[in-house]
């Protein structure tokens, strides 16, 4: 393995991009958006999980320069694949495969038809995120949501090509089911069939649950089973262990021999004992273990989820490919990533629908020194993961954090950010980004202030 | 049909006018005279008596024994076996909720029902009305069922109760109090009352019975250490003595068996008359019939066969214990046929006068039903309540003196010559056949 990388055009002119081991597209300054329509991985590096790594970076949605481009895996990799097969579009057995070639165009002539985003933006908000899912799947001619129920993932079903990109939060799924949701209000999707109806952790939603047994007054699972046996010469009942002697079942009560099941004694039922407590009892009760948030649940709090399939509208097809969806069905979106004059919008749409004692509170600092777009980009998107429950944005070295916040919690929630930003400085400095953290200052929407000063005053100062 | 009556009228006027005198009367009614008198009614007369003049000093050693059980205030297990008595349960555990005696687990043991019971009896375990609910896949039997719970009580006493009682809200209390009169007390048995009084006719019978058998009955027995048979419906056990003893025994008449055991063993029992249950007693003669049957049986296939050596001198012979299965034997078994050969011989005498003769021992009977009443108005604790059972003494003579003596004599007859509490459905046959193969 000599190399790691290659450009090769195929015979329809398209130039592919041909990996070998393993490649951080994005962080590789020779290689350009423009310079590849396809990318081809010839061999993965020393693990599967590094092939997995390999596939999920230069996936349309975490990609950046691979952006809904096409991506073919090698043959004889495919045993590897397994779950992530939806983030690959073909395999062939060289970068000049015919089917292959045929395959790119077909994409290629689907993707002439949708706008693709910036790919200079970051990943922003969790909207944007699944809008980039749609049009990954419309690029691919796959118009309807494929749920099926599937065990690898937390959430137990794959809706809306949500495969291999299973990191998704608790926060995330809630918004993820709004945003189906949307997508029906908005007529851009409508249900196409009843699935499967699933019951899944009422904490996190996760799919991955074990059912146990357990003590009905401790709740403990350690339990011991035993059949009782009953005598019919003396009426005796008791378990098997009291039968129990020198490998044979004499009656405890007339010290006969047990020879014949159903002639000289039966077995009527089954008895737990609870190690721990010493409870006895017939039935036991059921508790749900979720393995994805630890938590224990009662079978009967579990939330039933009905998995429909769903199939874009024409008119959907037609928002989903411009840019135009994006502002339809992010507008009640608070938290996440918004460009800085969404970010704006946000602001004067809560201040018209917010409620008597709410406000907004806006954590508001500077980036100081020598650090380029790219560089703050990746910040930025660093702190969306952190705070994904705050609304995020940035504009000319500036980053604003804003959160909802009642009155009555606006102290409380100001000394929070206050050690937010605390912890922001020492990882500035740790990473040694070449930058620091300054003129940190709090911004609110007072009561009876207009908002178009409210607005002035986040702009202007800066 | 006029002169008839008329003829029937003249005789009895003849009778007592010219014929009746005192040794005639006597002479032709001696087995009311010389067997019943001095048992069900003088005896009980002298003994209500005795009770009623002994109630200071009774009442002290009951309130001793009550601080003392209250100090101790051990855990009682309440167990209810039985088969398909789901619907009862929920009405069973709300009277015990009510009791005044409140450290108790209520254990209640499906003998393999097939009803809706598993389900009722599931939830009200889920809902903390039932501490355990056992449950046996397949049925075997009143005895094993009780067993089965007694294997998993944790009380100190085992109070037993059959589902479809009811308890007074100070019953479990009463019931306990006699543990704490002497520790070789270690079992004492309630006193059933009939809750469907009223209902019909055979239910009204059975309550006046109940009241004079039960109630005043083993009153009696009790007071002279004879006492013999602690209720099914509501009895009180020590756990670690029913072990000892093996616990219950196979049916019909297990409670009348365990009884037996504990007395044999060289323990005492006891009867708490002021501990009350009530419970449903059959509406329908038919029903009934079967039912006192089935008791009848167990006299013989326990008192006479199985525990025939309490009759025998031996090693650990008791006089008590004699006198008490004697009595029980002699009464209920022995002068029932001695009464059938007098009812013959009165036939055969006096075929003439057979309705006179009738008529007069109704009157009789009725003079004596009314002595035993007012004893029972004696000892009751619902004395007032129990009053409206007074005109059905008009018609008591024919369902004590003809009916259950008949019933009786059939149950030992068949009992007798044929075993046939072995063959009662009661029972899963898997169980009667080994008890008659080992005789018990």
């Amino acid at each position: 393995m000599n190399y790691s990388y290659r450009i090769k055009a195929n015979p329809k002119g398209r130039n592919i991009l041909i990996v070998r081991g393993l490649v951080q597209l994005d962080n590789v300054s020779d290689i350009k958006a423009e310079d590849f329509d396809a990318i081809y991985i010839e061999d993965y590096g020393q693990s599967h999980s590094e092939l997995s790594f390999q596939l999920q970076s230069m996936s349309s949605i975490h990609g950046m320069k691979s952006h809904l481009k096409p991506r073919f895996l090698a043959a004889t990799l495919k045993p590897h694949v397994h779950q992530l097969k939806p983030l690959v579009d073909g395999f062939a057995t060289t970068p000049d495969d015919e089917k292959m070639s045929e395959r790119i165009e077909e994409i290629y002539d689907k993707l002439a038809y949708i706008d693709l985003f910036d790919i200079s933006e970051v990943r922003t908000n969790n909207y944007v995120y699944f809008l980039k899912l749609c049009k990954h799947a419309i690029s691919r001619g796959l118009y309807t949501f494929t749920t099926s129920l599937e065990a690898a993932y937390a959430q137990g079903h794959t809706a809306l090509f949500l495969a291999k990109q299973d990191s998704l939060t608790t926060n995330m799924r809630s918004e993820f089911v709004r945003f189906n949701q949307t997508l029906r209000e908005l007529g851009y999707a409508e249900r196409k069939k009843f699935e499967e109806r699933i019951h899944v952790c009422p904490h996190c939603k996760g799919s991955h649950l074990f059912y146990m047994e357990a003590c009905p007054k401790c709740d403990s699972s350690l339990l011991k089973e035993e059949p009782v046996l009953h005598h019919f010469r003396c009426a005796n009942i008791s378990p098997e262990s009291s039968y129990a002697y020198d490998g044979e079942l004499r009656c405890p009560k007339c010290h006969q021999m047990l020879r014949h099941i159903g002639v000289d004694y039966d077995r009527p039922a089954n008895v737990y004992t609870c190690q721990e407590c010493s409870h006895t009892f017939l039935h036991t009760r059921m508790k749900v273990y979720c393995t994805s948030c630890q938590k224990t649940s009662r079978p009967s709090d579990l939330l039933a989820q009905d998995i429909y399939s769903y199939e874009f509208t024409t008119e959907g097809l037609q928002a989903l490919s411009s840019n135009d969806a994006l502002l339809a069905v992010s507008k009640d979106v608070w938290a996440g990533y918004s460009r800085f004059d969404s970010f704006l919008s946000q602001i004067r749409l809560f201040s018209y629908s917010h409620e008597k004692n709410e406000s907004v509170l806006i954590n508001r600092f500077k980036l100081e020194g020598n650090v380029n777009r790219e560089g703050i980009m990746h910040f930025v998107d660093d702190l969306q993961r952190k705070y994904h429950y705050h609304n995020l944005s940035y504009n000319s070295h500036y980053i604003f954090l804003a959160a909802k916040v009642q009155h009555s919690r606006m102290e409380t929630l100001k000394k929070q950010m206050e050690e937010e930003y605390l912890e922001l400085q020492r990882i500035v400095e740790l990473r040694n980004l070449g930058t620091k953290l300054v003129d940190q200052d709090f911004l609110y929407h007072t009561e009876g202030e207009k908002i178009d000063n409210f607005i002035k005053r986040i702009s202007k100062s800066q | 049909m006029l002169d008839f009556c008329f003829d029937i009228l003249d005789g009895i006027i003849a009778c007592f006018t010219r014929n009746l005198s005192w040794s005639a009367v006597i002479s032709t009614y001696w087995f009311l005279f010389a067997i019943e008198f001095p048992r069900y009614y003088l005896l009980e007369f002298v003994i209500a008596i005795w009770h009623k003049i002994t109630y200071k000093s009774r009442a002290r050693k009951r309130a001793v024994a009550r601080m003392k059980l209250y100090i101790e205030n051990p855990l009682i297990t309440i167990l209810a076996p039985g088969k398909n008595e789901g619907k009862h349960i929920y009405k069973l555990v709300k009277s015990l909720n009510e009791q005044t005696y409140r450290n108790y687990e209520i254990i209640i043991v499906d003998d393999g029902s097939d009803d809706a019971t598993p389900l009722i009896c599931r939830d009200l375990e889920k809902a903390g009305y039932i501490d355990l609910y056992l449950r046996s896949n397949i049925r075997g039997g009143k005895a094993s069922a009780a067993n089965f719970g007694v294997h998993y009580a944790k009380g100190k006493y085992i109070v037993h109760l059959d589902a479809d009682s009811s308890l007074d809200r100070d019953a479990i209390e009463k019931i306990l109090i006699p543990f704490y009169y002497d520790p070789k007390i270690k079992a004492v048995g309630g006193c059933v009352k009939v809750r469907n009084a009223g209902d019909t006719l055979c239910t009204s019978m059975q309550a006046l019975e109940y009241l004079k058998t039960i109630q005043v009955g083993r009153m009696v027995t009790n007071t002279l250490g004879i006492y013999h048979i602690i209720s099914g419906a509501f009895g009180a056990f020590e756990r670690e003595k029913l072990m000892q003893i093996g616990m219950w025994d196979i049916g019909p008449g297990l409670d009348g068996d365990i009884t037996q055991k504990i007395r044999k063993s060289g323990d005492k029992v006891y009867f708490a008359e002021d501990a009350i249950c009530m419970t449903n007693v059959p509406t329908e003669w038919h029903a009934l019939f079967k039912q006192r049957q089935r008791w009848s049986k167990s006299l013989i296939r326990f008192r006479l066969r199985k525990h025939f050596d309490i009759l025998m001198p031996h090693k650990h012979f008791s006089f008590l214990n004699w006198l008490s299965n004697m009595e029980n034997l002699l009464f209920d078994c022995i002068f029932n046929y001695l009464w059938l050969f007098y009812i013959i011989s009165l036939m055969f005498v006096h075929t003439d006068k057979l309705m006179e003769i009738f008529l007069i021992g109704w009157m009789i009977r009725y003079c004596f039903s009314l002595v035993a009443f007012g004893v029972i108005m004696l000892v009751s604790e619902r004395a007032s309540e129990e009053r409206k059972l007074i005109p059905y003494l008009f018609v008591s003579t024919f369902y004590t003196g003809y009916f259950l003596r008949a019933t009786r004599l059939i149950a030992h007859t068949k009992e007798l010559f044929f075993f046939s509490s072995y063959k009662d459905p009661w029972n899963p046959k898997k169980t009667s056949d080994l008890a008659q193969i080992e005789g018990i």
